[in-house]
């Protein structure tokens, strides 16, 4: 693999909880630690996997790479560029190298605009207009397996599997090289999450597209990423490649995510299944040192799980894991 | 089977499904349903035709005075006759043509404040939702202020400053008719700006602009236009009580609080000079009311109680 395309380093972004107006006096504020210290690196033409429970900060890291919210702190850079204080025109330019597919084709296009409307409008604001504006839509359309007909049609007329077609249409309409695939499967119905799929490993190939692939459907990432990154709690677990982290899983959040993977044929499915007791902690006060240790099923832990965070240790090449036991 | 196979030729009514004539019959059969709303939309039509066609509708000027014959009752009553179908008053005006004349003050004060004040609200409204933190709190503590405030004594207060007259009191009704439709807008756009369809254009670069007044508002159209439609009935309320209390629109521009008003010091022997007036009212704004209720059911299901 090459250079990387996009790298993100200590990357932060915590939300001011909402606060009622004398809160503001008395100085007290609440953070949402949502995405909370993260450093990885996509290189060119890969996928790499995000995964993690819900809530676990997957897509606000997704968002905030895209800077469609604001990092809180870290850095971001992309095709060797800082882009964490992209203003105006610049950030205009960045827009049309990174673009995100939405988890739900039913909110992600507005249902009072035409497809016609809702793809040529990134186009639009890249200043394309008349003729070559419409051409390009029919070919995107043609592109992501719609048609010209759809043009004049609005998103209720379509099914989830074709307004994800449209979503995507709209995502490539600028020719980006990077993009953040938000979960782009799992509000469809498993027939159509494979035509989706390998319609977003056609267009890879074909214009070379680098992805970040949200979800938390572990068989579907399976599937898709040529590394994954597992998240928990606004936090890197483990990160590695695909094939490793599904054959030797080193944090037992990994391990206990991917017994959860139900599987066909299995005589007595329960068995070797990790159960986790209680739910996520809330990221408006997550515990103290290793985050997952409220949740961890490891008996006898060290007393620096409760204290200490543990750092992310390479224990095979380009295998990375953050726990105290595999120090 | 990919969907490009599909043959591309469709029906024509698939392809048609949205245009504007076919969206409007939807609604149609949608608002016809509900038998009360259609009885508003015909009062609304009446009234409002006989506001476009009161120069011809009208017997006399309806300022016209016939000392000598004051007080005549209305026609189907002992003494009364068609010169004066519904009778005279104190200054010998005929009720009929003065109570004609009066439905145009009241439906277009109505209807125009009641754009302005929506088409002003809208835009506060979606500032205020979109931005959010220090301008939303000031617009809204606005609001709160407007709202808190007995607006009928400051209503009269401000006209008795301003003086009669259409124009202060189109600027007077406006100065608080704006807060509702701002309330509903900004209501709306709060849950719209989370929305993905505002992120995806956010994330393609769309300016604030665009998604406050392409992507948000066509969404909360539907909602604005029934309050706006609700307020002209409210608007016809404030402008007759301030027009009875005597600070409305000129004398010599009848209106139909006016008339009540002039009536009133009659009511036990000539109980048709306030009556009649007050009927128009009623009607009007009862029909209103029943087509906001019409269309709030046609055009936007969740808003139903």
């Amino acid at each position: 693999m090459s250079s990387p395309l996009l790298e993100i380093k200590g990357l932060k972004k915590y939300f001011l909880r909402q606060q009622a107006f004398w809160q503001k006096w008395t100085g007290k504020k609440e953070y949402i630690y949502a995405v909370d210290g993260v450093s990885f690196s996509v290189n060119k033409g890969e996928t790499v996997g995000l995964v993690g429970e819900s809530g676990c900060g997957k897509s606000t890291l997704g968002r905030t790479i895209l800077r469609l919210y604001e990092p809180t702190a870290g850095e971001i850079y992309f095709d060797g560029e800082k882009i964490n204080d992209l203003r105006g025109d610049e950030l205009l330019q960045l827009r049309r190298r990174m673009q995100i597919i939405f988890q739900d084709p039913f909110a992600s296009l507005n249902p009072r605009q035409t497809v016609e409307k809702i793809i040529g409008l990134p186009l639009k604001i890249q200043g394309m207009k008349g003729r070559e504006l419409s051409e390009r839509i029919d070919e995107l359309l043609e592109q992501v397996g719609l048609a010209r007909v759809h043009r004049k049609r609005f998103p209720h007329q379509f099914s989830g599997g074709q307004r994800q077609r449209v979503g995507i249409a709209r995502a490539l309409a600028v020719n980006p090289s990077f993009v953040v695939a938000d979960e782009p499967v799992s509000a469809l119905d498993v027939s159509i999450q494979a035509q989706i799929i390998n319609l977003l490993q056609e267009l890879q190939e074909k214009m070379g597209l680098t992805y970040l692939f949200i979800a938390h459907d572990l068989s579907v990432v399976s599937y898709v990423s040529d590394r994954i990154v597992v998240m928990y709690l606004g936090q890197v677990m483990e990160m590695g490649p695909a094939e490793e982290i599904f054959s030797s899983p080193q944090h037992p959040y990994t391990k206990a995510l991917l017994s959860s993977i139900p599987r066909i044929g299995k005589k007595n499915p329960s068995t070797g299944r990790i159960i986790l007791e209680g739910s996520v902690p809330s990221p408006l006060n997550p515990p103290a040192g290793c985050k997952f240790n409220t949740r961890c099923f490891i008996k006898n832990k060290p007393a620096a799980c409760f204290h200490e965070p543990p750092p992310l240790i390479e224990g095979a090449p380009g295998h990375y894991a953050a726990c105290h036991l595999l120090g | 089977m990919r969907t490009s196979d599909l043959p591309a030729v469709r029906p024509k009514y698939f392809e048609d499904s949205d245009r504007f004539h076919v969206r409007l019959r939807e609604f149609w059969h949608e608002y016809k349903k509900n038998r009360m709303a259609v009885a508003g939309l015909v009062i609304v039509i009446f009234f409002v035709l006989i506001g476009i066609f009161s120069p011809w509708l009208i017997l006399h000027d309806p300022n016209e005075q016939d000392i000598f014959n004051r007080f005549q009752p209305p026609v189907w009553m002992e003494g009364g006759s068609w010169e004066h179908p519904l009778g005279t008053d104190e200054l010998g005006r005929d009720l009929w043509s003065r109570i004609i004349y009066g439905s145009r003050v009241s439906l277009a004060l109505g209807i125009t404040v009641a754009f302005f004040a929506t088409t002003l609200g809208i835009i506060m409204g979606l500032v205020s939702g979109y931005y959010g933190g220090t301008v939303d709190s000031i617009i809204q503590r606005i609001v709160d202020i407007l709202l808190a405030f007995p607006y009928l004594v400051f209503a009269i207060a401000l006209m008795a400053v301003l003086g009669r007259g259409v124009f202060n009191l189109f600027l007077v009704l406006l100065y608080k008719e704006w807060v509702t439709p701002c309330r509903v807008v900004r209501g709306e756009v709060l849950a719209a700006r989370e929305s993905e369809y505002v992120e995806a254009a956010r994330a393609v670069g769309a300016s604030d602009f665009h998604i406050m007044f392409k992507e948000i508002l066509p969404n909360v159209f539907s909602s604005v236009i029934v309050v706006a439609t609700l307020r002209v009935a409210w608007i016809i309320l404030m402008e007759a009580s301030l027009s009875f209390i005597g600070v409305g629109v000129p004398l010599d521009i009848p209106s139909w609080g006016m008339i009540i008003a002039d009536g009133r010091g009659y009511i036990t022997q000539y109980w048709w000079l306030s009556t009649f007036p007050g009927l128009a009212i009623l009607l009007t704004v009862l029909g209103i009311n029943l087509m906001g209720q019409g269309l709030r059911d046609a055009l936007d299901p969740r808003l139903k109680e």
